[in-house]
Formats: structure tokens, sequence, C-alpha cells
């Protein structure tokens, strides 16, 4: 059980070299799962030793559990078996949908915000820990466009799944970021109704600009509104949290993730002593 | 009892070809016996971190090999400059690490390239094999003593084996047993090497772990410039050997180490593969642009 803030990076084998050199100041890794589903058991056996070595945590992409249809099994299947080969901390998957009709859409689509996909979503999350024997923790996505079918706000839909899923919400601030901007609503009221209490990890992440409307493509700095949200977050949630910044292309040196890793725990640190200070006054 | 008689069950009967291919078949059994104890014994569930990459370079090559990660840093950082075949040594000002000041040191004004990648610091990297003994990745002492007395009681027996059958075959007045004396050479002489690696098996794990892990780095190393990556440059020199790194990266190299410009000092394998690594929707199957992950 984690009792503290940590700081942590997305493993990717092109950051390999950084991570290892310097695991001394990065608190935890999380690792794509789908990068082994089907990966040599050499590959396998490695991440599992680094799992016995450092704080891991298995990141899904590609089961679409935010669907009103069920979940692929042999993906299931494959994912329960990489977790019982690596024994991670916790395991994710995002509030999206990744295939319809049959046709892998190869992209994480945002779910119409409704009842209907509310009850989906919490059947196939079930399915996947009754199948993994792990409830995974559900990231909420950004999107472009506003999902059509929607009825209920993003915030409403969130709470209602993060409430009731057992591993609770994976809290991506860039993507709150990202919605908040491509839909123009105000994030801290998002975060402000949201139960933070059920969050464990937060990603961070940079997009790019796109006209007025935010990508988030992982291949930039964590722009600054993301860390003052960190903060905010801190403020609100007691538990330790798990910050992972996520890069996936267009890597820069090490030193500069680093960084970036060392601005989030300041926010975090700030936050929390936003807090103390909170409670000192009442 | 009659039957097993009948059968003629006492391998010391056996003829020629037919006991050499169970003496093969009885010294398979015994190494792998050999290599079975050791690996149990000198194995850990948990790999121990190794973050330093000279603690790396040590444990795939001893003191040559964190003292060859040392001289590609160097290098590599413009502290050591490559002119006319020569190694010649700038400041040491700034370098703060003790196996790089000491190579410097070592290196005095000018050295030729060639002595230069010579130089071997056993003595400044004693606080390595300290370090990787203490870890459980180079044998001990009481796991020294172990391999030996394994070792010597597997040559025994393998031995003892042999000599018995040579023994009832001058006996039977034959002489044609050099087949059974060279395989029994070779048995002891693959028995000590089963026994008695550099690494303990824990120590072998680690070194196969990270070059698994850095398996990409090796694949890509083609795209590494002169100057730029120098912490790449020494993962790469430490976990892979100096013949990973290509002339690209370091022309140097091959006035260094011309021996290496062909070959490398494989184990993991290059892996340029694109696994995208991303958070992106479908498996990866989207590009990695554009995810909203």
């Amino acid at each position: 059980m984690n009792t503290q803030d940590r700081f942590g990076l997305g493993w990717r084998d092109d950051l390999a070299a950084g991570i290892l050199s310097n695991l001394h100041r990065i608190d935890a890794l999380e690792v794509i799962a789908d990068d082994y589903f089907d990966a040599p058991s050499k590959k396998v056996r490695a991440i599992r030793d680094l799992a016995q070595q450092h704080p891991v945590m298995l990141h899904a992409v590609s089961l679409g559990l935010a669907s009103t249809i069920a979940p692929d099994r042999k993906r299931l299947a494959q994912m329960a078996k990489l977790i019982d080969k690596v024994n991670p901390e916790s395991w994710s998957e995002h509030l999206a949908f990744v295939r319809a009709g049959g046709i892998e859409i190869g992209h994480m689509a945002s779910p119409p915000r409704n009842a209907t996909s509310i009850d989906a979503t919490l059947a196939n999350i079930a399915a996947a820990t009754k199948t993994t024997g792990v409830a995974p923790a559900m990231e909420n996505v950004a999107s472009v466009i506003d999902p059509p079918g929607s009825n209920i706000s993003e915030a409403a839909w969130l709470s209602s799944v993060a409430t009731t899923s057992p591993g609770g919400l994976l809290l991506d601030l860039h993507n709150i970021h990202t919605n908040s901007v491509n839909f123009g609503y105000d994030p801290y009221a998002l975060l402000s109704t949201i139960p933070l209490h059920r969050v464990k990890t937060i990603h961070i992440a940079g997009g790019k600009w796109i006209g007025k409307r935010i990508l988030d493509d992982h291949l930039h700095p964590v722009p600054d509104p993301v860390y003052a949200m960190l903060a905010f977050v801190a403020v609100r949630a007691t538990q330790p949290l798990t910050v992972i910044l996520e890069r996936d292309g267009a890597y820069p040196p090490i030193a500069d993730l680093l960084a970036e890793l060392d601005r989030a725990r300041l926010a975090v640190n700030q936050g929390r002593e936003a807090a103390t200070h909170e409670y000192a006054r009442v | 009892m009659r039957r097993l008689r009948e059968l003629n069950m006492n391998p010391f009967d056996l003829r020629g070809p037919e006991f050499l291919a169970f003496y093969a078949v009885l010294a398979t059994g015994v190494l792998l016996l050999l290599y079975a104890i050791r690996s149990q014994r000198e194995d850990a569930e948990v790999l121990p971190k190794l973050e330093d990459p000279y603690l790396m370079a040590y444990l795939r090559d001893g003191p040559s090999g964190a003292t060859e990660t040392a001289l590609i840093s160097l290098i590599d950082r413009k502290l050591i400059v490559i002119e006319n075949d020569q190694a010649v040594a700038r400041s040491n000002a700034g370098v703060k690490h003790p196996l790089e000041r000491a190579l410097l040191n070592e290196l005095g004004a000018s050295r030729s390239a060639a002595t230069a990648a010579g130089i071997s610091l056993a003595d400044q990297t004693d606080g390595y094999q300290a370090y990787l003994t203490k870890k459980g990745l180079l044998p001990d002492g009481n796991q020294k003593a172990a391999r030996f007395r394994d070792t010597a009681l597997a040559c025994i027996f393998l031995a003892a084996v042999s000599f018995t059958k040579i023994a009832i075959a001058i006996a039977r007045g034959r002489t044609n047993f050099i087949f059974l004396i060279i395989l029994t050479i070779i048995s002891i002489v693959v028995a000590f090497l089963i026994g008695n690696p550099r690494l303990t098996s824990l120590g072998s794990r680690v070194l196969d772990h990270l070059r698994t892990l850095l398996s990409r780095l090796k694949g890509n190393a083609d795209s590494l410039r002169p100057n730029e990556n120098t912490q790449d440059l020494m993962l790469l020199a430490a976990v892979f050997g100096v013949a990973a790194i290509p002339l690209t990266a370091m022309p140097e190299r091959q006035m260094l180490y011309p021996q290496n410009t062909s070959s490398g000092d494989s184990g993991g394998g290059g892996d340029s593969g694109s696994s995208c690594g991303s958070s992106c929707g479908g498996g990866c199957g989207g590009g990695c642009g554009g995810c909203g992950s």
C-alpha cells in the first residue's frame, strides 16, 4: 500500500536508458500492457523483474471498456495473463471505446455520456475485474468532439462511473485541460464535482494547439494549467497520489522529463501545504 | 533379477561405442545437475537495482569494462581527444567521478590510442567488485568454495567412471579407450566452465535483464550523434560492450578498438521494432498522435 505521494514516468523503450540511470528520482513506472500481450517471454520477464525492483503499474489501451459491447475476451485473457506474470502494483484502462461493429477504430473515443453507457461501462469493468482478479482504475479521456448521443455532463458521467467502479478513477489532468478548452467549461468546476477521494493515480502530459482546440498528443511538455490543476487536486485529495508523466514521442533528454517530474512534485507539495494551512485555519 | 542380468544392465559391460553413448548421457546429466545446483544456490527472487553505468560495465567485463566505459564518457565529453592516433587528455577540472579522474591521471598528457584503450584500472574499481559481490552478482568466498566443491565432486565422479571402465578394458586386454579419455577431458573442462563462471546466476540474470530492457537503445544506436548522448553511449558500452557503439556516434572508436569494428559483444540483440508504447487507442493501431488518452 502506497503511503506517500509518488512521481513517476510512463515506461517507453526509447526512454529506458534514461529511466534505468535515474530510478532513484523516479518513484513509479507505468508500462503499456498491450505492448507485452504478444511479446517474447524474455521481454515479459524483464518487466516482471522490473516490477519486483520498482513499483510498476500496467496501463491497458485496447480493451475498450466504456462501450455497450462486451470487451474482447481474448484481450481480457491476455491482460489477465500479463497481470499474473508481471504482478504489477495495479492496472488501469481508459473510459473509452476502441471498436464497434467489428471495426477497430485505432483511437480511444469518448462514449456517449448517458445512463446506458454508464451501465454498460460498469458491466464491462466488472467483467474485466472478474477475469483479471483485480479491478482496474479507469482513466478519463480527451476528445476533440462532444460525443453524440450525450445527455449528461462529463463531470456527472465521470462521477457516476468513478463512484461505483471498484478500482476508482485514474485522473488525467491534461485530458481535463484539453476537454475544458475544447468544450469551453471550467476545469476546476469539474474537479470540484468528481469524487477526488476515488483517485489514486494522476496522469500529466502535454499536447498541442490546433486552432482553438488542443490535441492530447503526449509529444509536448506539460503546460502550466495542468500543474495548477495538480496543486488544486492535492489540496482536496487527502490520500497519497501517484503522478505519472506520459510522453509518447519527440523524446527530450531525460533531464527535461525529470525536471517536469520535479515541477509536479512541487505542485503537489504546494497543494498539500495549502491543505494543511486550510485545516489549521479551521 | 535374472531378467535384468539377461538385459546386461551393468554399464561397464557395454561395448565401446555403447559405453561412449552411455558416458555422454551420464556426463550431460552431471553437468546439468551441476548447473542447476549452482543456479539454485546463487539466484534470488528479486534482482538488485543497478543504476550506475560503471557498475553495469564492471558486471559485464570487470575492470576493463568499467575503464572502457569511462574512456567512452570522457571522449564524448571532449575531455579526451583522439588526435593523430594519440589520446590526449584535456583539463580534468570539473571531473568529479573518481574512476574518470583516475583514468585521466593514468593517461597523463598523451598516450597512443591503442594504449589508452588497453588501460584497465583494477585498483580504482575494487569498490565495484565489493559492491557487486555484496549484492550477490559476483561470487563471494562461500560461493567460490561451494563452486569448487561441487565442481571437484562432479569431476571426480566423471573421472572415476571413466577410469573404472578403462581399468576393466585393460583387464580384458583392450586398449581402444582413447575416445573415452577425450570425452572425459571434455566433460571435465565443461564442468569447470559451468561450475565457475565469472558471474553468479543472479549476476547473469541482471545483465540479461539490462540487455533486454535496453535492447531498443541498441537497436536505435545509429541515431546517436557525437557529444549529444553521453549517457546513452555509456550505457551501450557498459551493457553491450564498446562494439555496440556505432562509428557515427563515436568515430574515435575505430582507432581505439579496431578489432571491434565489425562484431559486437552481443546479447540481448537489437530491437528496433516500433511497439508504439503510447497510450493511444486500439492497441496502437491508429498511430500515436491525437489519441485523446
